[in-house]
């Protein structure tokens, strides 16, 4: 039986900078606070799906393209 | 730092306080001295009212309407609340269970212990709960 992937990358960082778009910038737009966005980058917490859809949007890119599992 | 964070680091400061200044204060005072004079009780009330002052003006201070609303630091309250419950729930226990044991050969037990039991459940529950909040916005930082 195949192992599932099970953990959660995202290319948020390298999106934000070619959108020259600080951390603040996109918690202010996704409405959740700095710190978050922050452990979103880090790996440390796995955003809801609304909140990773928002993201998406805010980064004008598809969800699969910001968010993904290894 | 963001405003729960805040919040929660000083709820923990005051709250301990509290909680290892009434522990203290009975520890030295004593049941029986306590439960008769009533100087002591005056001063501990005094010290609760300046804690729950400290701690409504630090809730005023830090409501701001425009407040954002973070997925995570809602998962963080809930899974401090969560730990906290328990551990309050664990701490009454004990503390209940020692009792017993210490006075089950007496058959009585001073009044004052039970004013004990109340005020420290009361300080600890919200000690212990903003101590777990404040590790998690730590570890995830």
């Amino acid at each position: 039986m195949t192992k599932l992937p099970s953990n959660l990358t995202n290319s948020i960082k390298l999106l934000r900078t070619k959108l020259d778009l600080t951390q603040d910038d996109l918690a202010k737009k996704t409405n959740c606070s700095r710190q978050t966005i922050n452990a979103i980058e880090k790996n440390k917490y796995s955003p809801s799906l609304l909140l990773a859809f928002k993201i998406a949007y805010i980064l004008e890119t598809n969800i699969d393209e910001v968010f993904g599992i290894e | 730092m963001n405003v729960n964070y805040k919040r929660s680091s000083i709820t923990c400061i005051v709250f301990g306080i509290l909680f290892f200044y009434l522990i203290i204060h009975f520890a030295v005072i004593g049941p029986l001295e306590f439960q008769s004079e009533r100087i002591h009780k005056v001063i501990a009330a005094a010290v609760i009212i300046v804690a729950m002052s400290s701690f409504a003006i630090m809730l005023l201070l830090t409501n701001k309407k425009d407040k954002v609303f973070d997925e995570r630091d809602s998962l963080i309250q809930k899974q401090s609340s969560m730990v906290g419950l328990m551990l309050t729930g664990i701490f009454v226990f004990l503390f209940s269970i020692i009792l017993f044991i210490s006075y089950e050969d007496r058959g009585v037990l001073e009044v004052s212990w039970v004013w004990l039991i109340a005020y420290t459940t009361f300080s600890f529950s919200y000690f212990i709960t903003s101590l777990i909040s404040v590790y998690l916005y730590i570890r995830d930082d």
